[in-house]
């Protein structure tokens, strides 16, 4: 989608002004990729609106000292990511141990080989029809792994960049991809047995 | 030769994208030669499309509150 010149100078000047019109520009090219990320991460829609609106309050806060060196989008998901960062590093600390991690171990044998193989289940769950069934098991991936996995998966920011705005290590990361690629795995893998 | 339940790990946590070139190497002889690990990273692949396609659209209603969230707050005296 193209978008309107942000970056103009005499748009920053009506935006500085409170032009009600150039705001309105500016919450229609943006709040709909603020709230769809955010929902993404699995927030409620009361969460998501909170997310975005804080996201627009400092906006309009700060937009007397805003210079234009950086796109105003930058700036809007730049205190959007560093409020998500906080749900993601809270809720991890309370998660330092996942029980994914023991499912994940049950399922190889001494040697480090597959005891319970991956099913075959390619054309029943991961099909276009599926959708319906991965909301579902999204449900169940604790909210810090889901972030990670939204920001990797749907985003697709580079690691680093993910780590950069998180303020996460990349081992820290990583186990949060790990957990939550598995636990969808494992969900889908359930429910596609169910389907038989 | 890696293991089983490391490719996974490997694989799962992109831990393979930082991997060097050795790394690498090993991965690839060991899906290679692992139907399982193959079946295990296909899965993963077709999950992250899933993914993409699971993100849908927020309702216009959604957007039309914040909007109107947004213009109030700016209303608002500064």
């Amino acid at each position: 989608m193209p978008e309107p010149n942000f970056s103009d100078a005499r748009f920053l000047r009506r935006l500085k002004e409170r032009d009600r019109v150039a705001w309105a520009e500016l919450a229609d090219a943006y709040l709909s990729q603020l709230l769809r990320a955010a929902r993404g991460m699995g927030f409620t829609i009361e969460d998501s609106q909170d997310l975005a609106q804080s996201a627009f309050a400092a906006l309009i806060e700060g937009i007397g000292r805003f210079e234009g060196r950086s796109h105003i989008r930058t700036f809007l998901f730049g205190i959007f990511y560093n409020k998500v960062s906080e749900h993601l590093r809270e809720k991890q600390r309370a998660e330092e141990n996942d029980p994914i991690d023991e499912v994940m171990e049950s399922k190889f044998d001494l040697q480090g080989k597959w005891r319970q193989p991956p099913l075959d289940i390619e054309k029943k769950i991961f099909s276009r029809e599926a959708r319906q069934m991965v909301e579902k098991c999204l449900e169940t991936v604790p909210r810090a792994q889901r972030i990670a996995l939204y920001l990797r998966a749907v985003s697709e920011m580079d690691t680093t960049e993910i780590c950069n705005k998180m303020q996460i290590t990349p081992t820290n990361l990583g186990v949060l991809l790990f957990r939550a690629r598995n636990y969808l795995r494992e969900c889908l893998e359930r429910m596609g047995l169910k389907r038989g | 030769m890696y293991r089983c339940s490391e490719i996974v790990r490997l694989i799962s946590s992109e831990e393979y994208l930082t991997a060097g070139l050795l790394k690498r190497l090993g991965i690839r002889l060991h899906l290679a030669a692992c139907r399982n690990c193959r079946r295990y990273a296909r899965q993963l692949r077709a999950l992250a499309a899933a993914l993409r396609e699971a993100a849908g659209p927020v309702p216009a209603a959604e957007i039309e509150t914040a909007k109107r969230l947004v213009l109030e707050r700016l209303a608002q005296k500064p």
